[in-house]
């Protein structure tokens, strides 16, 4: 907040000096601050200072119930570096981060088909999109009853089929894969969408172009479309990337982190870290490297969108 | 990529690849539905019946008075109205500001409002929480809403559209003898309609959607939002799907009508570098 305060003043010195003698500007440069004003002060209190709080937090203790916080340094780093249920969560999350390519896969053929100029298409593209903006509780709660194991559709078919039944979400070794079916189901819908913008972005004289010359469907698509969408692509991988750390719903409603902490991710085990056990500080730990970890993939997608036109 | 003239048996393909595609990603709600209106035993079969051998539409009262989802409704309505406002609001100002004013300590600030838009927010939960706290405001209204009442991706989507638009007819108010308020509210806000409607849309879906936040610093069932209550309701009637789907439903209906009513306004906000 001081950084803020001191940029902000000497500018302000810089600019007057520059500047004096020009009411018209000063009035504009008020009546701007006057708009920005609202904003800035609620990033302020609810960004800026709780970054810099969280990084407070995380090397000193914090009990609630006791009015001393002394500096610790790292221990509450070490605390959690020698929490096998912080690296069990660690690591699921990086499983559970491996549902992103192959959804985008699945969104991409999506968008191809959905790219044709069919009639009614449209309302067939809308109908793809409904489950992101969808209550993600309710989704929690119908795939739970569509992965029962005794009554659920999924079983149901896999017996129509001769195929053993699939115990999904009591399982340690398949719950983690059925929460990633989920998600991507969950999150089709806006990859689509975005390739479609992409695809429709090329130029068609290309593909005309690339069909003179006497290239097939496929090769059209793996030479022409397939390298013209590749800023999309890396943008996507990113954030879906980004996204799944973000994870929380269907792990609360759909297995609780269980079974046995196969599906424990980094938010799942901050959550009752803070707000069961009551150690803020310990799961402040945890949050800076969430924070890390997501600032690094943020900056990586930054690159690659400054990097690439940013047509996407 | 458009053919010239597919031939019939392609373009039948195409058909049944879009139609199962679609089929797949609206399927789980049809079952939603579909149990929603089953008697509590019906769905105890292997396999299960597709259809309910009779509707039963009392699910829906029953399962919405099993606890005061009246009330929760209201909650998500406040949470998500605070939040479409204070986010529309502060967007469409600071990104005209932004777009069009030279002021002293511009270039600066925009940094600034550019890195709060790198830093992950499910990471701050604690500060925030604690924050929240100091002020006295845990388990208020104020305290459910005040988190995402700015969004710095709304505002950098705002700044983009102000510049999309030409300045012609704000000058020309100008030259009228309109204040800077008045060029603001009347010329420059109806041009940024659009651009408004994506932001209001992902400020309401959003919050409607939001869990975490509302768990952490609500303690009082009083205050609870939808999400968070049918998050209980499953843990209360477990056994129930019939109940819990009906809940389900309840849940959803809302925000798909925004949707589907908007859906335009949202599909465009996607296409245009408005990806968040």
């Amino acid at each position: 907040m001081l950084a803020v305060a001191a940029i902000g003043g000497l500018s302000a010195v810089e600019w007057h000096a520059r500047h004096l003698n020009r009411p018209a500007r000063i009035r504009e440069t008020l009546g701007a601050w006057v708009f920005i004003a609202p904003s800035l002060a609620h990033l302020l209190v609810f960004t800026i200072a709780p970054v810099a709080f969280l990084l407070w937090i995380s090397v000193h203790d914090w009990d609630l119930l006791v009015a001393a916080r002394p500096f610790v340094g790292l221990a509450h780093f070490r605390e959690i570096g020698a929490d096998p249920l912080f690296w069990r969560a660690l690591r699921n999350g990086r499983v559970y981060a491996r549902y992103v390519p192959v959804e985008m896969v699945a969104a991409l053929a999506a968008a191809l088909v959905l790219d044709q100029p069919l009639k009614g298409i449209k309302v067939l593209r809308v109908v793809v999109f409904l489950p992101y903006v969808a209550s993600t509780v309710a989704i929690a709660l119908v795939w739970q009853w569509l992965l029962h194991r005794d009554f659920g559709l999924l079983n149901a078919a896999l017996a129509a089929l001769h195929l053993p039944r699939v115990d999904w979400l009591g399982n340690p070794r398949t719950a983690l894969p059925a929460l990633m079916l989920v998600s991507a189901w969950g999150q089709l819908g806006y990859m689509m969408v975005v390739y479609l913008a992409g695809l429709q972005a090329i130029p068609s004289s290309l593909l005309e172009a690339a069909r003179l010359d006497g290239a097939g469907t496929w090769q059209r698509f793996r030479l022409v479309v397939w390298p013209m969408l590749r800023p999309v692509s890396v943008y996507l991988l990113l954030t879906g990337i980004i996204w799944s750390f973000h994870g929380f719903t269907l792990v609360y409603v759909m297995t609780e982190g269980g079974p046995s902490h196969a599906t424990d991710v980094l938010v799942y085990t901050i959550y009752p870290t803070a707000w069961e056990f009551r150690r803020f500080d310990v799961a402040a730990a945890m949050s800076v490297v969430l924070c890390a970890l997501l600032l690094l993939l943020t900056a990586l997608q930054w690159r690659v969108l400054k990097a690439e036109p940013a047509d996407a | 990529m458009p053919e010239l003239r597919a031939p019939r048996t392609r373009r039948l393909a195409g058909y049944a690849a879009a139609l199962l595609l679609a089929a797949a990603m609206i399927a789980p709600f049809l079952w939603m539905l579909s149990t929603s209106l089953m008697d509590e035993f019906e769905v105890y079969q292997a396999p299960p019946p597709l259809l309910p051998a009779m509707p039963r539409f009392e699910n829906y009262p029953e399962a919405l008075t099993a606890l005061p989802f009246a009330l929760y409704l209201r909650n998500s309505l406040i949470l998500a109205g605070a939040t479409v406002v204070g986010q529309v609001v502060t967007a469409a100002m600071a990104g005209y500001a932004f777009a069009r004013h030279r002021f002293a300590g511009r270039a600066p600030l925009f940094g600034v409002y550019l890195g709060t838009l790198m830093v992950p927010g499910i990471a701050l939960l604690v500060p925030r929480f604690l924050i929240v706290d100091a002020m006295g405001l845990v388990d208020t209204v104020a305290g459910l809403v005040s988190v995402e009442l700015v969004a710095a991706w709304g505002i950098f989507l705002m700044r983009q559209y102000f510049l999309s638009l030409p300045r012609d007819m704000e000058d020309a108010a100008r030259l009228d003898g309109a204040s800077e308020w008045q060029v603001f509210v009347r010329v420059a806000l109806p041009l940024a309609r659009p651009g408004l409607a994506t932001v209001a849309l992902f400020a309401f879906i959003d919050a409607w959607k939001s869990l975490l936040w509302p768990l952490i610093v609500v303690r009082s069932p009083d205050l609870r939002v939808l999400e968070a209550g049918v998050a209980s309701f499953h843990g209360l009637y477990y056994a129930n799907w019939p109940w819990q789907m009906a809940a389900a439903v309840a849940a959803l209906v809302p925000v798909l009508l925004v949707f589907l009513l908007a859906q335009r306004a949202f599909l465009r906000g996607l296409a245009f570098g408005g990806f968040k």
